[in-house]
């Protein structure tokens, strides 16, 4: 301590102490400028790696955008009601069938792999809808999820995205895309929301040919035969015969579409 | 020992000094001008980049290519034709779906 204090009351070798000072401000205020300098030109390389993020999730939202909007799903239901039970003939039947039959074909989806991926929901958002409550079965309680990814070519310099998929209901669809590799360090997250129109239509035929009348994966006969005895008053004997009925045929369609969407940033981190 | 105190600098301690404030003057100039051109060439570097995205988000250099869309467990569902936009020789690329596909 008292050599300090003796050197600062010294007048020797002042000049020195202050040119060293001053060195040292120099080289305090250099690093500050060489930092800043470095660290602005490192920033580029950070954006580089955002932008490769947000293009890899952009270009994935663009393209589910075109293809969830052209995608179609189309599920039918069917209804055979046979008119035999409607009129029975006089006397009684021998043999007999079920009044009515219900069947429902797969759901048909149109629109590449996108509409592959929406299948499953889709299903479900038709159980909802059907008209039949011997088909109907119901949504479910939780919204239908699906995991997915768009995975550009090797070689281009664009992450894979990460998807999931919610589909709730009424077929509302909402879905989280992010850049899902860990070299994309700062994630970019959008989501797209697409709202569902359901259009329903039904169709009855009567005893016409099922070509003319259903589609080509409805098989049904339209017709039943059954056998039958009376008692012929004129013979006074009990008669067997066979008698043909025809069947009413109601065809119910649900089609879903989905809209085009809006693209918001953020969403689900969990997707 | 009082003459010693009121002997002013010597010749070889202002030269010391001088020498030491000139090396830190010339150390601060050198380091300003090198920053200089590492901002210089930062910007040129950040207008290029500009330049890049913007070339990859319009699609001014587009060739064709493929996405494919895979289910939870790695399993193709398809693929789209798609027209993928380089933004220049650098990496950034975007793509979007070819018109028909």
């Amino acid at each position: 301590m008292s050599v300090l204090r003796e050197k600062l009351n010294s007048r020797r070798g002042a000049s020195i102490l202050l040119a060293l000072v001053f060195l040292l401000l120099c080289m305090m205020v250099a690093s500050v400028i060489l930092t800043s300098a470095t660290a602005n030109a490192g920033k580029i390389t950070q954006r580089r790696n955002e932008q490769k993020a947000y293009l890899s999730v952009s270009s994935a939202a663009n393209l589910l955008k075109e293809a969830v909007g052209s995608a179609q799903y189309e599920r039918s239901e069917t209804e055979l009601y046979y008119s035999c039970w409607e009129s029975p003939y006089q006397g009684s039947f021998t043999d007999s069938c079920e009044p009515t039959q219900y069947d429902t074909t797969a759901g048909v989806v149109s629109g590449g792999a996108a509409a592959q991926l929406l299948r499953a929901g889709a299903d479900r958002v038709f159980l909802e809808n059907c008209q039949y409550s011997a088909i109907h079965k119901g949504f479910g309680t939780t919204p239908y999820t699906a995991q997915f990814t768009v995975e550009p070519e090797s070689g281009k310099d664009l992450y894979s995205v990460k998807g999931k998929l919610t589909m709730a209901r009424d077929g509302q669809l909402t879905i989280t895309l992010r850049a899902g590799s860990t070299e994309a360090a700062d994630d970019y997250v959008m989501t797209l929301t697409f709202r569902c129109a359901i259009a329903q239509q039904s169709n009855t035929y009567t005893g016409v040919n099922p070509t003319e009348a259903t589609r080509e994966d409805l098989t049904h006969q339209l017709t039943c035969q059954h056998t039958y005895t009376y008692y012929d008053t004129v013979s006074k004997t009990d008669v067997t015969s066979t008698a043909v009925f025809n069947t009413a045929f109601t065809v119910h369609t649900v089609d879903l579409t989905w809209n085009t969407p809006v693209i918001s940033k953020g969403g689900d981190s969990d997707a | 020992m009082r003459k010693n105190h009121r002997r002013g600098e010597t010749l070889i301690e202002t030269l010391v000094a001088i020498l030491v404030i000139t090396l830190s003057a010339l150390l601060l100039a050198t380091v300003t001008t090198g920053s200089v051109r590492i901002n210089a060439a930062a910007r040129e570097k950040d207008s290029a980049f500009r330049q890049e995205l913007e070339n990859a988000e319009t699609g001014t250099r587009s060739e064709s290519g493929t996405v494919t869309l895979r289910d939870a467990g790695g399993a193709s569902l398809g693929s789209y034709s798609v027209l993928y936009s380089a933004g220049g020789d650098g990496a950034l690329t975007s793509y979007r779906m070819e018109a028909g596909s």
